[in-house]
């Protein structure tokens, strides 16, 4: 009854709303409203008042954005019977409304995420699950694979409950029999070896006759060789943590009809954009949105859905889909929608629980992301969410907000290409006046601005999201049309993240942002021109070109991130902090501290200022490891020794050989998931619209001359491929 | 800026000869004509002097005509009757032009009923040229003829488009007449031609009222009726009502003469009529010869029956759908407008052209009901099917003027050969109810206008602009609430008198109130085409629950209600406010206040004043509570002032009164012309003494109705309107509806929460 009245009152205020948001009112009152409300939003977001407070910036800022996009349809758009000028006209009109449509979607997905969840264990009277650890493999190195077989099997989970699948798909029958000798060596040789590691690190190895199905087919072939209740899936650079099963495994006894506990992907390096343009140490990285905000926000309406890896599935869930569904190359997203479907309920733990790899050039970078966009795509177009039977509305809004977020390369092309028609072939293709374009325009502009840096300022600073969005668009736009065009056509391509950076150069798929940035510089010189030639056409000239600018400077931005820089220093330093032992030349023990853990090495303090452990010795560390390793010492290859009054400093590189080897250091890199979180928080500040946007402009003036000075100096190359592993490398 | 202009070339151009002046000839300022001594040019027609008996029927209904700038025209519509079509005819024509029009590439041409009489080049800029030609048979017909005077004048030795402004032509409204030769032709003799009467030289309809003495208050209802009827049997706005003692002896061009009176009080002169009128209403013309027309009856209640059968007079003229009927200065049909609706520039009469000039102007006229309330938010649009040539520069531009006040200014973007549709859009803010005038101006920059080389100034050598008649007019769907007080209103449509219970008609004391208060409800008839009620007609002050129409001198009108409608003792001037107005200082604060100031002088009231000023935002419309209205304190020299007043009894009070009792009648006159009336406004419009801007004092509390209930859509469109002119309500409503809307959300979230254990 309560629920009913509720509703009532709501749909009654949504109503006044909608109808006093859709008066044509004039210019004057709508101006003074926005600028009102603007300030109102503005007082909440400096308090950063939360709770109902929330709720009601969301309020004034979505009804900013609905004055704004209903002045835009009934007043904007050009006379049909101009038709050069309506087509693109509406085709931006079009591009325009899904981006609020979006924006509305994202508003009702973020409404209210749910807090994190407290850290749970399983207590001594809880029933253990059986559990099956898969890790699939196409491709990646033995080394990489090493080290998260030896994290998973390091989780703090009994050992009679606990199974973990090497999944390899590249040492399957058909590779070995390839026609091709070469390939059928390599596939093999890979075979055996894996089979070896496996064994030494007490994993269990499977293959099968042929790729059928991609990821989702291997996974399945997993599926069908084991029984444990649960599975976790780990992808071959993923390496849980030691509390990751602990994590997750008692919410599945709490709620027999829960299929998925996901977990957030945490990166041990900066993406191709960060570390192009050197922010991963003080910028909040890309994915943090995603799973900092939108999936407690998805979660809150049992709507998080699996992305892949680093989550747990129930089996018994599983078998109602017959297993991980393969129809699209996005299996886990899709798996996930048809369980939701089924009446199966979803979780998402806000932990970092996992540490995975970055793809490390800005193609293979694109390549990921092409097959999300695919494959996203794919699945709005063959089980369209909205009307997909057995979801509650919530979660239909919740996976269109998903699935359509993907089609931002069409919009984004759009708005990058609308100046042009205007500055280069004077179509009149949006009808305002200057004054209608900054009492409308500009207050949406900035409604859209505070609401996004309120919701999402801890995670992702003013602009950032314009230039991930413009770099993947350049060559998603195609993809995208691919995929309509023949929705079975795309194909799933492992992400290479092995490849390395190792001098600098533009990327090989880079020469496109040239051509458009030249574009761009090219109708900002008309835009000057015609300010000077047609005067009496100013106003107009001045809003599309400052709309073009702008376009100017995210392009400018991305030149510097496809220009990929020489890094020294492949992988990102974790801070920790663990007491150990290092042997001294004399065969002494040393007591000293880890300060810093690498995927490629560490970095220890001694107390000591006088150790006789020199540069380029080899050396070893003992040390207490959180898991039971019968024998914690390992070999060091000692890289730096800094001495100082206070102690050494010793950098070192790790000698990975043995299978204990590879235990100690996942045990070292993994175990410890706070050290993670801990990162992600020092990260997440939101600098605020100003200093956000103001950092952005600067990063984007010098970044534009990195990239043309790179383009001129280095020119385009190759990528690259690493001759060992990104985490023995350094 | 265009009168300025020409005041200074009056002055020039005048020299010695200001003194001279020709007989007829009105010489009021605004007319800026003179009549130098010197030879008209050779290309005038020098008039005939007829022998033969003729009759004379003047042609401008509003007296002397101005036609400026490079195109221009003015439609007239002259009732003929069938004699006087039988007869020869021949058209005269009187004009003098500025100094800098061409004559070789300036035109003169009057058409009547399409057909070209006249076609001069203007040539006569020393003294008025009098043109005469004779009009071809078959031309005019009995009944309306449409006369067309249009002038097409470019400039001696300039090519901007400023200089189009220094062009002009005055036509003489003494001498542009027809002059139909034969005996008696000026006479009416039926009732149905009481159009033909027409006006006077100067463009007034005379109507001389001649009724036994001392009837005239007892029967003040039905000379109202009987005035506004005739006004609009006649069709004409500037009708001027008179007294006479005695019945006229001769004809006289423009004078109608009403004898009104009971059978028993009619004269001996007209027996035959008398004694029809003992048995039954008459409306008839006497059989004298002088035009004038007998209502009677056996008694005052057969007077009133006879002037029903003026009334259906008007009724019989053919009437063209969801129009106007055209008036006699007004040619054109005027298409109504009660919402959402799209006219064709052909439907407002315009017939497509091609333009070759540097200033290109055309203008039409629609209506809007008494209740249109939409001038806070919204655009019409002007779609001109429209192409230029090549030649025309991208900067030209489109102005539209609404009402006389500029509305927009579209530039022209675009110019090649095609014909292309151009949205202009035109704020609603200067709509008013009742008939607006639209002014479509185009000027248009050429390469060779800016050179402006010897040769190429006067002649245009292609057409620039061709603007086709399918180009369209768009009003969108607007709200519709009456308002009182509303005089734009009331002064456009009669609102609400019209259709309301019968107002009392209060004059002032002074023995030339009554003429001149019919003077002024013939006029508004004349303009409105509606006919007010009038109840009765008296001295005193009515009840204040009863509607009331007050017309007099300030110092004669009764002082309760004087002081009841709001308005206070007139004062010399502003800067001896003090002595001259005397009373104490609150009074002289309201003075200033009524005047325009801001009541507010608080921080926030100024730092309202200020946003309003620079948001272009009316005043009161960032405040919450709406002050007082104020006490309208007058000036002694202004010429006329209008004010309208809800009494709290109930009664609508409109006063039009003068304040100095001297100048009642010129007052009445002024404010009621064609040029001022429609432009009343709020509930206080003032003419100030030098005629330049009417001051208009709107209203902080209005009245709001409806006739045809509050459904949603109209609803909305009123409170639309009324937000816009309201800005800090919408904005703290829209901010309540969305805290609602929040508190709403939040509940709603609170039962579909999910837990995090």
């Amino acid at each position: 009854m309560r629920k009913i009245a509720l509703i009532a009152f709501w749909l009654l205020f949504a109503g006044i709303a909608a109808i006093a948001i859709t008066l044509p009112i004039s210019i004057q009152t709508h101006l003074v409203t926005a600028v009102l409300m603007l300030a109102l939003m503005l007082l909440v977001k400096l308090f950063r008042l939360e709770g109902i407070w929330r709720l009601l910036l969301l309020a004034f800022g979505t009804a900013l954005v609905l004055r704004y996009a209903f002045w835009r349809t009934t007043s904007t758009l050009p006379p049909i019977s101009q038709i050069a000028d309506f087509i693109p006209g509406f085709l931006l009109y079009l591009a325009e409304m899904y981006s609020v449509l979006m924006l509305g979607l994202s508003l009702f997905v973020v409404s209210e995420p749910l807090p994190s969840r407290p850290a749970t264990k399983l207590e001594p009277d809880d029933e253990v699950p059986q559990v099956d650890v898969f890790v699939p493999s196409y491709n990646e190195s033995e080394e990489l694979l090493a080290g998260t077989l030896a994290a998973a099997k390091a989780m703090d989970y009994p050992a009679d409950k606990l199974t973990v699948w090497l999944l390899d798909d590249g040492g399957t029958l058909a590779k070995r029999q390839s026609a091709n000798a070469d390939q059928a060596e390599a596939a093999q040789d890979r075979h055996v070896r894996l089979m070896a590691l496996a064994a030494a690190l007490q994993c269990n190895y499977l293959t099968r006759d042929r790729n059928e199905h991609a990821k989702a087919g291997n996974l399945n072939n997993g599926l069908a060789h084991s029984k444990g209740d649960l599975v976790a899936v780990f992808d071959a650079d993923h390496a849980p943590s030691q509390d990751f099963l602990q994590q997750t495994v008692p919410y599945f006894a709490r709620d027999h009809r829960l299929f998925l506990v996901q977990t957030p992907h945490f990166f041990l390096n900066p993406d191709p954009l960060e570390r192009n343009l050197q922010t991963y140490d003080t910028m909040p990285s890309e994915n943090e949105m995603f799973y900092g905000v939108i999936q407690r926000g998805l979660d809150r309406w049992n709507a998080s859905f699996f992305c892949g890896s680093a989550a747990v599935l129930r089996r018994t869930a599983l078998e109602t889909t017959n297993g991980f569904v393969g129809k699209s190359i996005t299996e886990d997203a899709e798996t996930a929608i048809d369980l939701h479907a089924k009446g199966w309920n979803s979780l998402y733990v806000d932990r970092p629980l996992i540490a995975g790899l970055q793809p490390a050039t800005f193609a293979s970078f694109i390549g990921q992301r092409t097959r999300w966009a695919q494959g996203m795509l794919q699945i709005m177009m063959m089980k369209f969410p909205l009307f997909k039977r057995g979801l509650s509305m919530s979660q239909r809004l919740c996976y269109m907000s998903s699935t359509m977020f993907w089609l931002f390369p069409i919009t984004r092309m759009t708005f990058l290409f609308a100046p042009f028609f205007y500055i280069f072939f004077d179509l009149q293709i949006f009808t305002a006046s200057g004054g209608e374009f900054f009492a409308y325009t500009m207050t949406y502009m900035l409604a859209n601005m505070i609401m996004q840096n309120y919701l999402f300022g801890k995670w992702r600073w003013p602009l950032i999201s314009e230039l991930y969005e413009y770099i993947q668009s350049v060559h998603l736009f195609p993809a995208l049309f691919s995929v309509v065009l023949n929705p079975n056509k795309p194909t799933f391509n492992v992400t290479a993240k092995d490849e390395t950076t190792v001098r600098s150069r533009v990327s090989e798929i880079g020469t496109p942002f040239f051509i458009i940035f030249l574009i761009l510089l090219v109708g900002l010189g008309f835009t000057i021109y015609r300010l000077y030639a047609e005067p009496y056409k100013a106003e107009i000239t001045l809003v599309v070109g400052g709309w073009n600018l702008f376009n100017l400077i995210i392009a400018g931005c991305a030149l510097g991130v496809v220009s990929e820089r020489k890094e020294a220093r492949q992988n990102q330093r974790v801070r920790v902090d663990r007491t150990c032992q290092i042997r001294t030349p004399d065969g002494s023990w040393l007591e000293g501290a880890i300060v810093d853990v690498s995927s490629a090495g560490l970095g220890v303090r001694l107390r000591s200022s006088r150790s006789g452990v020199t540069k380029d010795s080899l050396s070893h560390l003992r040390f207490e490891p959180y898991s039971a390793i019968e024998n914690p010492e390992m070999a060091l290859d000692v890289r730096n020794v800094v001495t100082s009054e206070n102690g050494t400093l010793l950098s070192c590189q790790f000698v990975l050989n043995t299978p204990n080897d590879f235990r100690l250091m996942a045990d070292l890199l993994y175990a410890n998931s706070e050290q993670w979180s801990e990162r992600l928080n020092s990260k997440r500040i939101n600098v605020g619209i100003i200093e956000g946007v103001l950092r952005f402009l600067w990063i984007a003036l010098y970044q534009t001359s990195r990239g043309l000075s790179y383009y001129v100096r280095f020119g385009k190359t190759p990528a690259v491929k690493a001759t060992r592993a990104p985490r023995a490398s350094r | 800026m265009i009168r300025t202009l020409s005041s200074i070339a009056f002055v020039v151009l005048a020299g010695p000869a200001i003194a001279q002046t020709a007989p007829h000839f009105d010489m009021t300022p605004e007319a800026g004509l003179v009549t130098p001594g010197e030879a008209a040019p050779e290309s005038a027609t020098p008039v005939v002097v007829a022998e033969s008996p003729a009759f004379v029927r003047y042609l401008l209904p509003s007296g002397d005509a101005r036609l400026a700038g490079e195109v221009d025209r003015r439609n007239y519509q002259i009732y003929l009757t069938a004699a006087q079509v039988q007869a020869q005819a021949s058209l005269s024509l009187g004009y003098i032009n500025a100094l800098v029009v061409a004559p070789e590439s300036s035109r003169l041409r009057v058409q009547i009923n399409g057909t070209t009489v006249l076609l001069n080049p203007i040539a006569s800029a020393a003294s008025i040229a009098k043109l005469e030609v004779d009009v071809p048979a078959g031309v005019l017909v009995p009944g309306f003829n449409t006369v067309t005077i249009s002038a097409d004048q470019r400039h001696r030795t300039d090519c901007t488009i400023e200089s189009t402004y220094e062009l002009w032509s005055d036509i003489s409204s003494a001498d542009t007449f027809l002059r139909f030769s034969g005996p008696r032709l000026g006479e009416v003799t039926r009732l149905d031609d009481i159009a033909a009467v027409g006006w006077t030289a100067a463009g007034n309809s005379v109507i001389r009222v001649i009724l036994p003495a001392g009837s005239a208050m007892q029967h003040g209802a039905l000379l109202a009726d009987m005035v506004q009827s005739l006004a609009l049997s006649m069709r004409v706005a500037n009708s001027d009502v008179q007294y006479a003692t005695a019945l006229p002896s001769a004809l006289e061009p423009g004078v109608l003469n009403v004898l009104v009176a009971p059978a028993g009080d009619l004269p001996g002169s007209i027996a035959p009529l008398a004694v029809d009128a003992r048995t039954g209403p008459v409306a008839e013309f006497a059989p004298s010869g002088t035009n004038t027309l007998v209502l009677s009856g056996p008694d005052w209640d057969g007077v009133a029956r006879a002037l029903d059968e003026v009334r259906l007079v008007a009724e019989h003229y053919p009437q063209p759908d969801n129009s106007l009927p055209p008036r006699a200065d007004a040619a054109l049909p005027v298409r109504e407008l009660d919402g959402a609706g799209t006219l064709s520039f052909a439907e407002m009469g315009f017939e497509g052209l091609s333009f070759n000039g540097r200033r290109y102007r055309t203008s039409f006229s629609f209506a809007l009901p008494q209740d249109f309330y939409a001038t806070h938010y919204g655009q019409a649009q002007i779609t001109l099917n429209a192409a230029y040539s090549s030649d025309v520069l991208p900067g030209s531009r489109f102005d539209v003027f609404v009402n006389g006040h500029i509305a927009s200014v579209t530039p022209i973007l675009r110019t090649d050969d095609a014909l292309r549709d151009l949205p202009l859009k035109v704020p609603m803010t200067d709509f008013h109810p009742g008939i607006n005038t639209l002014e479509i101006v185009a000027a248009l920059r050429t390469q060779a206008d800016d050179v402006c080389a010897p040769g190429t100034v006067t002649v245009g050598a292609d057409q620039r602009l061709l603007i086709s008649s399918n180009s369209t007019f768009t009003v969108p769907d607007f709200g519709r609430a009456s308002q009182v007080p509303n005089l734009s209103a009331f002064a456009n449509t009669g609102f609400p008198y019209v259709d309301d219970a019968q107002p009392n008609l209060v004059i002032g004391s002074g023995e030339d109130s009554l003429p001149a208060a019919l003077t002024f409800l013939s006029r508004m008839a004349g303009q409105t085409n509606r006919v007010i009620p009038i109840g009765a007609v008296s001295l005193a002050s009515p009840s204040p629950a009863q509607d009331a129409i007050f017309v007099g001198a300030y110092g004669q009108l009764p002082p309760d209600s004087i002081q009841r409608i709001g308005v206070l003792q007139p004062y010399a001037s502003d800067d001896n406010a003090l002595e001259a107005g005397g009373g104490d200082l609150d009074e002289i604060l309201q003075r200033w206040r009524s005047n325009g100031g801001s009541g507010d002088q608080s921080l926030v009231g100024r730092l309202q004043t200020w946003i309003a000023g620079v948001l272009d935002l009316g005043p009161n419309s960032l405040g919450i509570l709406p002050p007082p209205d104020e006490p309208y304190a007058p000036r002694l020299s202004d010429r006329a002032v209008l004010l309208q007043t809800l009494q709290d009894e109930g009664g609508l009070w409109t006063m039009l009164t003068i304040p100095n009792a001297t100048a009642l009648k010129s007052g009445v006159d002024l404010i009621t012309s064609t040029a001022i009336w429609p432009n009343m406004a709020g509930r206080v419009s003032v003419v100030p003494s030098d005629q330049s801007t009417i001051q208009v004092v709107e209203p902080n509390h209005v009245a709001f109705s409806t006739s045809d209930g509050w459904n949603f859509f109209n609803l909305r469109n009123v409170v639309t309107n009324w937000v816009s002119s309201h800005t800090l309500a919408y904005a703290l409503g829209l901010c309540l509806v969305l805290v609602g809307l929040t508190l709403a959300t939040a509940g709603v979230l609170g039962i579909t929460r999910r837990s995090v254990k």
